[in-house]
């Protein structure tokens, strides 16, 4: 019971800052729009965020032993390719993921 | 016009997304049931959150055991870029009314797409309300069919995670294509190693407000030229 709580309000809560994200141009567009720093900042921390994303999600990956992590590696440089040959999400990162998905149980 | 005419005029043109949507929707239901939850916590999540990043990133660092807020930090920055999606509908959308709301509520990157790739769409309260409320059902359908599934078949499949991993990578090509400045991601990309290597339990924190602190001293002085 006390886990489904917890998830409860963890879900609850994502919701909400997903909703705030996408209703904050409508909420505070005057004082967002005359922050030159805020402007900069909304625009180029995405790029710089999502590269830390994934090293986070790589950090229970093992590097020097069993796989070395080269189903990742590998997996990562086909999305990345991928991504820039075609631009389409969808593509890349399902290539991407089923060549790794594949390399780790096969 | 009717509202079943609607529908059945739009519907089509939602295809796309659904498309996309269901493989996306279904892997995250199996996700959500591979990391012990009922089968009804998938439904319930692409109700709510309705965001397929955010999604995968909240089940990706539970499973990885991050704490409350850093989930919650962790969503509001991927979350960013759906600042730069408002802006080209401000002035289309009514706040006052439940569909405007719902409209707000509803703007992922697919609907933002197929609704901006055509004006009439874009352009008609209605119509864009109907195209929104599709690709959600289509969401929550999905997301619902995956948690039913992985529930029935109990094998686990390894490296299912790794969608994850590969969203953000494909998203941060496409923000760096954008924004053509490298400066940042390779910052951000040694501050990351370096905290992975060095403070593994605070990499989250330590790259997000180091990064975020370079990028305003160095552009301290550009920014206040003019």
């Amino acid at each position: 019971m006390n886990h489904d709580m917890d998830l409860l309000l963890l879900v609850v809560a994502v919701a909400l800052v997903t909703f705030l994200t996408r209703a904050a141009p409508f909420l505070f567009f005057s004082r967002l729009q005359h922050s030159k720093l805020l402007v900069y900042l909304g625009d180029q921390l995405p790029s710089a965020v999502m590269i830390i994303l994934v090293a986070y999600c790589l950090k229970s990956v093992s590097f020097n032993s069993g796989n070395y992590g080269l189903p990742e590696l590998s997996s990562l440089l086909v999305v990345v390719l991928v991504h820039i040959w075609r631009r389409n999400f969808f593509l890349s990162v399902g290539c991407g993921s089923l060549i790794c998905i594949f390399l780790l149980n096969f | 016009m009717s509202n079943t005419k609607n529908l059945s005029r739009i519907a089509p043109l939602t295809l796309p997304v659904a498309f996309g949507y269901f493989p996306l929707g279904i892997v995250f239901g199996l996700l959500c049931t591979q990391n012990n939850l009922e089968w009804w916590w998938p439904s319930l999540i692409g109700l709510l959150v309705y965001a397929g990043a955010a999604q995968f990133m909240t089940i990706g660092l539970i499973s990885l055991g991050a704490s409350f807020s850093e989930i919650l930090s962790s969503v509001l920055f991927l979350n960013l870029r759906h600042f730069f999606y408002g802006l080209s509908f401000l002035n289309k959308i009514n706040l006052r009314s439940f569909g405007g709301i719902y409209r707000v509520f509803s703007l992922t990157d697919e609907t933002y797409s197929l609704l901006t790739s055509s004006t009439e769409l874009g352009g008609d309260q209605k119509l864009a309300f109907w195209v929104s409320l599709l690709n959600h059902v289509y969401w929550v359908l999905a997301c619902s069919l995956g948690g039913i599934i992985g529930n029935l078949v109990k094998t686990e499949i390894k490296g299912l995670d790794f969608i994850l991993t590969a969203m953000f990578a494909a998203l941060a090509v496409e923000q760096i294509i954008r924004i053509r400045n490298y400066i940042y991601p390779v910052f951000a990309l040694a501050i990351s190693v370096f905290s992975l290597v060095m403070f593994p339990q605070q990499v989250l924190q330590i790259a997000l407000v180091g990064t975020t602190a370079f990028i305003i001293f160095h552009s301290r002085s550009s920014l206040y030229e003019s």
